[in-house]
């Protein structure tokens, strides 16, 4: 029997590794200038300029793993859905990021609503993160 | 028949001049349109909070004795309202029509923008009154500022109200 397979983006906050849906990622960028103004959003750490788009950058390490979460060197551009539009967001990452092919497993209880469900990889069990919920539960 | 094809005039790329200026770190951009006069701390009256706390951020009073002497601006520190701590008050900018004034650290120089960036949904916090939408001067990703989040109208209204009955009540005590 075939497995039902989706695509996921796997990247490293730390020590641990989460997964984004891959249609909604679109690049992974090398280290830029953030660029920051005050604000009172929670998790947006400033914005990029990137070939003349402006995109804001939602830290979500800041959730996932806490305020130790060690330095970010790479962003995940990824698409956050707004009701009918979508976004262009950056997700600051602390390494090299991989595609792979997976069965998206459902969540269990105990965790955060944020996690959508679950990869279970070679010898690691890896969350699916909603941008939108991990957005969301910050504010 | 002979088609003439009419030759569209390209269109008019609208620039508009800004005013940068800083407070700590950050910098702001605010439309030239929307400052009636730029100057320094001379004249500027403390302003002693009344009982909305919601003003805290107007730190001084002005009157502009040369140019309109009967009307009292309220002077917000920048610093304070964009929630960066206490500002080193160097420059005021006097905005137009609004009876309101902001204090700024300096003022760095004049540009122009070409366009004006909406604020990208992401955000959803005070910012999206603060500001009209972002800027890209150079590059550098600037926000511009609406100059009615400083005080609006109805704002500036209650401050008056509220110096006027202090003025009544410091007469009285001294008759």
């Amino acid at each position: 029997m075939m497995r039902d397979e989706m695509k996921f983006v796997l990247f490293p906050l730390g020590k641990k590794r989460f997964a984004l849906p891959a249609p909604k990622v679109t690049e992974l960028a090398q280290p830029d200038t953030l660029q920051s103004f005050p604000h009172a959003t929670p998790l947006i750490s400033g914005v990029l300029l990137r070939r003349g788009k402006i995109i804001p950058v939602l830290d979500v390490a800041q959730v996932v793993i806490g305020p130790d979460a060690p330095v970010r060197r790479f962003y995940l551009i990824a698409n956050r859905v707004f009701g009918r539009a979508t976004e262009l967001t950056a997700i600051p990452v602390t390494g090299e990021c991989e595609l792979t092919a997976s069965e998206l497993l459902p969540r269990t209880g105990q965790l955060p609503p944020y996690v959508i469900g679950l990869l279970s990889l070679r010898d690691e069990i890896v969350e699916v993160l909603s941008l939108e919920k991990l957005a969301g539960e910050a504010a | 028949m002979r088609l003439e094809t009419k030759k569209r005039k390209p269109a008019a790329r609208k620039v508009e001049d800004v005013i940068l200026f800083a407070v700590g770190q950050a910098r702001f951009a605010v439309a030239a349109s929307a400052v009636d006069e730029i100057r320094n701390m001379e004249g500027l009256a403390r302003h002693e909070p009344g009982y909305l706390s919601k003003f805290t951020k107007v730190h001084y009073r002005l009157v502009r004795k040369n140019k309109d002497p009967e009307k009292t601006y309220f002077v917000v520190d920048a610093a304070s309202h964009f929630g960066l701590g206490k500002g080193r008050n160097g420059r005021v900018l006097v905005l137009r029509g609004a009876g309101a004034a902001l204090l700024v650290d300096g003022i760095e120089r004049m540009a122009q923008i070409a366009a004006l960036v909406e604020l990208p949904k992401a955000f959803t916090g005070s910012e999206r009154e603060w500001y009209r939408g972002l800027a890209v001067i150079g590059e550098q990703v600037v926000p511009v500022l609406q100059p009615d989040a400083v005080l609006n109208k109805g704002e500036v209204a209650v401050l008056q109200a509220e110096l006027r009955a202090l003025t009544a009540e410091k007469k009285a005590a001294t008759a």
